[in-house]
């Protein structure tokens, strides 16, 4: 009678053990999944992200923003020698230093570092 | 129905114990056993009680069903050894049962029985060999004794041969016959579980996933386009594409209605799309394809029957037309159509993945069952030598003089002297309706054009690099000559206005861009030399880039050349050269004599997102640097001093040729005296020319004719000088002397 009901605590016991296990299994998995999502949404914004980025810098956009503005082409350009300093210092002041000075990635650098991580997330 | 008779209190802890070894020599009867019993008692039926377990024969004998398969299962009856309780005058049920009158028919009663048998039956049948055991012998099993009656069928089927055909055999023939049947059998099930374990597994393996799986592609991204720089000119976004399926549209002209105003599709689409959508025998139309997702998501909201969505990627040029004529295009499933896309299509396009699901019964997948059974691999991502801002400063000043010309159009590139980098290309030809747009057509690599006075720095170069001819050697040029004269290939060639006699040296026939000067400079190395100069130049050889389409001129052996066909290609007849060719070899001069290969593409990124920089490109030494150099000081003198002033930039030293071709009729042929001419006019120019940096050519589709914009210097050098402040700022070019530009006079 003792072996039975042992037997019997033992064989609850184990499948109360695997519930449990295959029920962690089951919420990591969905956690995982809720990550690949996140992951391929967060690609996604990056990439629209990207376009808008692009689209904003286009020179035909700041062409059409600069004769909004008033602004028209130079007729005529002027070489003019400058002071290096304060070449140096205008460039930090609009933060467009040159990549050999800017500790800044490119943003070439930057692409690079996310497909690295990324690739092709599904 | 019969139930479980209780067992008795002495029984009752241990019924497994009895039921195992426990044996009753006492038949249990059940209480229905006994009530039946009594019942018949008081009608006065004397037959013996009919137990569940007994049944009717077809001679109306009963037959116990405990025995009855048994017995029909089991061999011929032979004569056996009687059991030990029949010599000490007890019979057991079996015994009863062989000596019975109904024994004889026991083997045909058994099918009879299991044909009269119904479920109830049988389920009773089962129920009392659980609970019956034997019964004690009855009179009436005794009444014949045992034995006897088989002995005497046994003797009739032997002088019976008609019987003999039932006869049974041997039992073990039987067991034999039955064992090999059976080893064959097991034996074929063997060999075919076999063959369901490796040859045809593949098939069941994948039928049996497909029945509880599901795959869905995982689509890889294409690579992106950049420039130089890193901004992006091609990249793929997400987007949405709506369809819908007519058999779950309940509403088709209001459904279509609905999503035209949504989607702001035309009443053309609308009519279409209801029309398609009333064809119940589809189960997919697309409504629009790689919506944004805003839009899309708008639509989804109106929740319409059998509409529905996906996502999928959208090709996008955030640039608009800018570069198109060198970036091409995709279709709508992205796959390159033109230009670098076309190019580079392998390398751009990834390798898709697949995502394996587990699905229920209904074909839902069932969430958290997915895994990704094989990644995708997204495509390589290509870093051009391309400037945006360049480019877009290229396309813009040719937009601005052929429209202000005006002319059919105009193309443009700019090249790195030092590495064949291309910073910018780009043409704009005037539509049907008149307009002015940057082309998608790449003709500056697709289309050729006679060079005409351009092409006169080759035969320069080549003249002073074989030595034929010093800077210091001065001709006599007149404004025409007569060659082959009283020949067939008499023809008359002639400087393009008038003059008097000049005595020009080398410097002077470039800047006056002589056609007779140039000929005699030809005169002095002789067609095969010239040939070889403006091969090595680049001429009538297809370019390093490949682009799709792209054209490698005409330009024919010098062997083939006949009669004029040998002076005529000095100074830019006679030959055909795309754009790309033209800006080449005038390189040579900025680059030191080396000629080096265009290069467009600057480096790719892989999927671990390193750049890799492309192969370098292919270069070689077509003349000296000495003879570079001396090249170099004349064309600066075209520029300050001859047909290329429209060139000269403020502070900025700029070398250059410009070139003016008649244009072939349409027949083909050079036009006549008095027929209207059609010009291709263009300039080649390199800067700072103490250090050049950029070579860029420009050229001016057809020209006004009847004015003087129709040369080089005054229609397309103009565009050269509006874009050097551009390139310098760009490439962040420095004059290396502050007295750049042309000395004052």
């Amino acid at each position: 009678m003792g072996i039975v009901v042992a037997s019997c605590i033992v064989l609850f016991a184990l499948l109360l053990g695997a519930v449990a296990f295959q029920t962690t299994l089951a919420q990591n998995q969905l956690a995982l999944d809720k990550t690949e999502r996140d992951v391929r949404d967060a690609r996604e914004r990056y990439d629209v992200l990207r376009r808008q980025r692009a689209q904003l810098r286009s020179p035909n956009r700041l062409a059409v923003e600069a004769t909004a503005l008033g602004m028209v082409p130079a007729d005529t350009g002027q070489l003019i020698v400058l002071d290096p300093n304060a070449v140096a210092i205008v460039l930090a002041a609009a933060s467009d230093l040159p990549d050999n000075v800017s500790d800044n990635p490119s943003s070439l650098e930057t692409f690079g570092q996310v497909k690295a991580v990324t690739g092709d997330a599904p | 129905m019969t139930r479980r008779p209780t067992p008795p209190p002495a029984d009752r802890g241990h019924p497994g114990r009895r039921g195992k070894h426990s044996h009753d020599p006492q038949p249990r009867r059940s209480a229905a056993d006994v009530l039946a019993e009594h019942h018949r008692s008081e009608r006065g039926d004397k037959r013996p009680a009919r137990r569940d377990d007994e049944i009717s024969t077809r001679a109306g004998a009963r037959v116990s069903r405990q025995n009855a398969p048994r017995r029909a299962a089991s061999p011929t009856p032979t004569p056996t050894p009687l059991p030990q309780r029949e010599r000490r005058g007890q019979t057991s049920p079996s015994d009863q049962m062989r000596a019975s009158p109904a024994h004889h028919n026991e083997r045909t009663a058994s099918s009879d029985i299991d044909r009269n048998r119904t479920p109830l039956d049988n389920r009773g049948s089962r129920n009392s060999r659980r609970k019956v055991a034997p019964k004690a012998p009855t009179a009436e099993r005794h009444r014949k004794p045992h034995g006897a009656e088989p002995l005497r069928r046994r003797a009739e089927r032997a002088s019976n041969p008609s019987r003999q055909f039932f006869h049974a055999g041997t039992p073990r023939r039987r067991l034999i016959a039955l064992f090999v049947t059976t080893v064959m059998v097991f034996g074929l099930i063997l060999a075919r579980v076999g063959m369901l374990q490796t040859a045809d597994a593949g098939s069941y393996q994948s039928a049996g996933t497909n029945q509880r799986t599901r795959e869905a592609t995982l689509s890889a991204s294409r690579g992106v386009i950049f420039d130089r720089n890193g901004d992006e000119l091609a990249l793929s976004v997400p987007a949405t594409t709506i369809y819908v399926n007519p058999k779950y549209v309940l509403d088709p002209v209001g459904t279509a209605a609905a999503l035209a105003s949504a989607l702001g599709l035309s009443p053309e689409k609308q009519q279409s799309l209801a029309a398609a959508m009333q064809d119940k025998t589809k189960s997919f139309v697309y409504v629009a394809r790689q919506v944004d997702t805003t839009i899309a998501d708008s639509v989804m909201a109106l929740e319409l029957n059998g509409v529905d969505s996906y996502t999928e990627d959208s090709r996008v040029v955030p640039g608009g037309d800018l570069a198109k004529s060198v970036i091409g295009r995709t279709d709508i499933d992205s796959i390159g159509t033109a230009g670098l896309e076309m190019q580079f299509n392998a390398i751009l396009t990834g390798t898709d993945g697949e995502r394996v699901s587990e699905i229920d019964t209904k074909g839902n997948v069932i969430p958290g069952s997915g895994t990704v059974s094989r990644s995708a691999v997204p495509g390589q991502d290509l870093v051009l030598t391309i400037d945006r801002s360049i480019q877009f400063s290229l396309e813009q000043a040719l937009l601005k003089q052929v429209s202000s010309l005006p002319a059919k159009g105009g193309t443009g590139i700019v090249m790195e002297a030092g590495t064949g980098n291309i910073l910018a290309m780009a043409s704009v030809e005037r539509d049907d309706e008149g307009v002015y747009r940057v082309t998608s057509a790449n003709k500056g690599m697709t289309e050729c054009n006679e060079p005409g006075s351009v092409a006169k720095v080759i035969t320069a170069a080549g003249a002073l690099n074989e030595g034929a001819v010093t800077p210091n050697d001065y001709f006599n040029v007149p404004w025409f000559r007569i060659f082959d004269e009283n020949t067939k290939w008499q023809h008359v060639i002639r400087d393009a206005e008038p003059h008097p006699d000049w005595t020009l040296n080398m410097e002077g026939i470039l800047v006056h861009s002589s056609n007779i000067g140039t000929m005699l400079l030809s005169d002095k190395i002789g067609p095969e030399k010239q040939w070889d100069y403006m091969t090595s130049f680049g001429f009538g050889i297809k370019s390093a880039l490949d682009f799709p389409g792209e054209t490698s001129g005409i330009f024919s052996d010098w062997h083939k050349w006949e009669g004029t066909e040998k002076l005529t290609p000095s100074y830019g007849y006679g030959v055909c050269v795309p754009a790309i060719q033209l800006v080449s070899a005038v390189n040579v001069i900025a680059n030191g004599g080396v000629y080096v290969a265009p290069r467009l593409v600057g480096a790719t990124i892989g999927t671990d997102g390193v750049a890799v920089d492309t192969e370098p490109s292919a270069s070689h030494v077509a003349i000296t640097p000495t003879t570079a150099a001396e090249m170099n000081r004349m064309l600066q003198a075209v520029v300050c001093d001859g047909t290329a002033k429209g060139a000269q930039v403020d502070g900025i030293t700029i070398a250059g040729k410009t070139g003016t071709a008649v244009k072939l009729n349409d027949k083909g042929l050079y036009p006549s005296e008095g027929e209207e001419r059609q010009y291709h006019s263009s300039f080649v120019g390199f800067f700072p020319a103490e250090a050049p940096a950029v070579t860029t050519l420009i050229s001016i589709d057809e020209p006004p004719a009847g004015t003087q914009d129709r040369f080089g210097g005054t229609a397309a050098a103009p565009v050269f000088k509006d874009i050097v402040p551009s390139i310098m700022h760009q490439q962040g070019v420095q004059p290396p002397t502050t007295t750049g530009g042309c000395p004052e006079k």
